[in-house]
């Protein structure tokens, strides 16, 4: 598994996640309300600024070169009108965000496969858009209730994942 | 195999981490400021990414062993080799990274293809110029699949060395050296060598001719053996390095002590290998020598020298060198001094070692091909600069020539000129 040529300005994985996150980021403008020059042009702009950004080299350029597509998602779900679909629109692009980030071009072998990284958020945006389409709105409790929930959640799973994380030495070696 | 290089690290966050955990915490804020729920859908893939990344992570690494080694000729610099662990299964996220040392420069991007035993690369370098350099092991890094985490794993292995000076060097110890008497108190090792009484039995080792070997104990034995042979004296060499800095700045007078060190390290080995002993001087505000010697362990010391050898921040008088250099070598030695000539004042340290008993030659890599190295086709006036420095170059190895033999080093790659000097008697001029 030979990492991308060196000379490749942009590497083909990258660019499909990056055209799945403009894609998205338009959509959800475009659902949203938003005007379709600004739906389209913000995320356009920001995944265009990002891919130059990320394709220089350096240390820092792929480290940060993320900032402008996140900025240009952001603003665009910011603007749009709060629907079901909207919302599951900005979490898709969110989780399209997570798998281009976890590109690295210049890297000399390929990182392992991202997409069961996506598994644990993608389950609690599920959790939160069902969370949003079954419980009742408007009650301060509810919301309260909610988070101390998540939190009780993760907080379980990290202790889980504590045992669960075998050390990779050899049985040997201990 | 050395003990671990590089301990393990524990996990940290990448920079990219806290770029997803701040915008998130951002998006997160608007949205409630807002009362907009949009956002806060947005926000929730970036706040957990870390978290499951978080979960992704082992808590302790098996280390990596790291079996390489060089090869290629002259200024290609091939480095092969694999990282493999034992019982760790295949390299998921783990990331190999070189550090490539100077000057050594990549000549086509390193093939790295991930196994299921471990990770085979082959680094493709190049040296623009003699040099000895040591290549550190890898550092290997494991990356969570969304690659918002990593952590350092320990790596084994041991660094490599890398020598490429002009192949013509091993043929330099046909050199008819002086002798010289022992100090008080000095024992001088057997000297063996290829021809003479016959003294011992030993293995056949590469470079070893035919008449060298001894049939019947090798038909005897099962094994190639070769004869030892006790000789007189195979002779003492001293090699000085003129490390002083000069009017060429500090970068040239780095890559030409490269050239330098690389140059002196390959005399010595072709020396050694004949069993001759060779000491060495560093000088550059003061003299750092290592005394004559022969065997593995002077090699060693003088390739630890050679590679720890940097121009100096003073120039030292030219008398100190000839002076110091009597405290630790006898006088009558052969000597080598190795420098570029590049100021009048560097000429001056052959009278003074002709005084203080040291017969001297000079090798002088040039530093015109140095200076005039730039991108693009040469222009007239690169020409006329060219022309300009051989004419100041050739004056000064004249006034050098009265003092002792100058054997210019203009082509890095090539040392015919200095094979050529020792076939012929001296004194014979070489070069143009």
């Amino acid at each position: 598994m030979n990492g991308p040529p060196r000379s490749a300005i942009v590497d083909p994985r990258s660019l499909r996640a990056a055209a799945a996150v403009a894609f998205l980021s338009a959509l959800l403008g475009v659902v949203g309300g938003v005007s379709l020059p600004v739906a389209v042009g913000i995320p356009l702009g920001g995944v265009a600024i990002a891919l130059v950004v990320r394709s220089r080299p350096g240390p820092v350029a792929p480290e940060y070169g993320l900032l402008p597509a996140l900025a240009g998602t952001g603003a665009v779900a910011a603007l749009a009108t709060p629907s079901l679909l909207v919302g599951a629109l900005a979490g898709a692009a969110g989780l399209a965000l997570l798998l281009w980030n976890a590109e690295s071009p210049r890297d000399l072998v390929r990182g392992s496969d991202p997409f069961p990284g996506l598994l644990v958020p993608g389950l609690c945006l599920a959790v939160a858009l069902l969370a949003a389409v079954a419980l009742p709105a408007g009650r301060a409790a509810v919301g309260a209730a909610g988070v101390t929930l998540v939190v009780a959640f993760a907080i379980v799973v990290w202790a889980l994942g504590e045992a669960w994380r075998d050390p990779e030495v050899p049985a040997k070696a201990i | 195999m050395s003990a671990a290089d590089s301990p393990a690290s524990p996990v940290r966050f990448r920079s990219r981490a806290f770029v997803l955990l701040g915008v998130g915490a951002a998006l997160a804020a608007v949205a409630v400021a807002d009362r907009d729920s949009v956002p806060l859908f947005l926000a929730v893939p970036l706040l957990l990414g870390p978290v499951a990344a978080l979960l992704a992570a082992a808590r302790a690494a098996a280390p990596r062993r790291v079996v390489w080694s060089v090869d290629g000729s002259r200024d290609e610099v091939e480095v092969v080799g694999s990282i493999e662990a034992a019982g760790a299964g295949p390299p998921t996220g783990i990331v190999p990274v070189f550090a490539r040392p100077e000057p050594l420069v990549e000549r086509v991007p390193p093939e790295v293809e991930a196994t299921a035993s471990g990770i085979e690369f082959r680094l493709h370098w190049s040296a623009p110029y003699p040099c000895l350099v040591t290549v550190e092991c890898p550092t290997l890094v494991w990356r969570d699949p969304l690659g918002l985490l990593e952590r350092n794993l320990p790596v084994l292995g041991e660094p490599l060395r890398v020598q490429r000076f002009p192949p013509e060097l091993a043929r330099a110890a046909r050199a008819p050296l002086r002798r010289t008497t022992p100090l008080p108190g000095e024992v001088r090792a057997r000297q063996l060598g290829p021809s003479g009484e016959f003294f011992g039995l030993r293995p056949y080792g590469e470079g070893d001719t035919a008449r060298q070997v001894n049939w019947s104990a090798t038909a005897r034995s099962g094994r190639m053996l070769a004869n030892d042979f006790r000789v007189e004296r195979t002779g003492d060499l001293l090699i000085v390095l003129d490390l002083r800095p000069t009017s060429l700045g500090p970068e040239i007078d780095a890559r030409l002590a490269s050239v330098a060190c690389a140059g002196a390290y390959g005399l010595a080995e072709s020396f050694l290998d004949q069993k001759a002993r060779v000491g060495l001087a560093l000088f550059s505000e003061f003299v750092t020598a290592i005394p004559l010697g022969s065997g593995r362990r002077q090699r060693y010391q003088l390739l630890r020298a050679l590679q720890a050898a940097r121009i100096g921040d003073v120039a030292g008088p030219s008398e100190r060198l000839a002076v110091s250099l009597r405290r630790y070598f006898p006088p009558g030695v052969t000597t080598v001094v190795v420098s570029p000539l590049a100021d009048d004042d560097s000429t001056m340290v052959l009278p003074h070692l002709r005084r203080r008993g040291f017969p001297s030659f000079v090798l002088s890599p040039s530093p015109i091909r140095l200076l005039t190295e730039h991108p693009g086709p040469p222009t007239e006036d690169d020409a006329r600069a060219v022309r300009l420095l051989q004419l100041v170059r050739r004056r000064r190895v004249a006034d050098a020539w009265s003092e002792a033999p100058v054997v210019e080093w203009d082509d890095f790659w090539s040392l015919t000129a200095l094979t050529s000097f020792f076939a012929r008697p001296a004194g014979r001029r070489s070069g143009p």
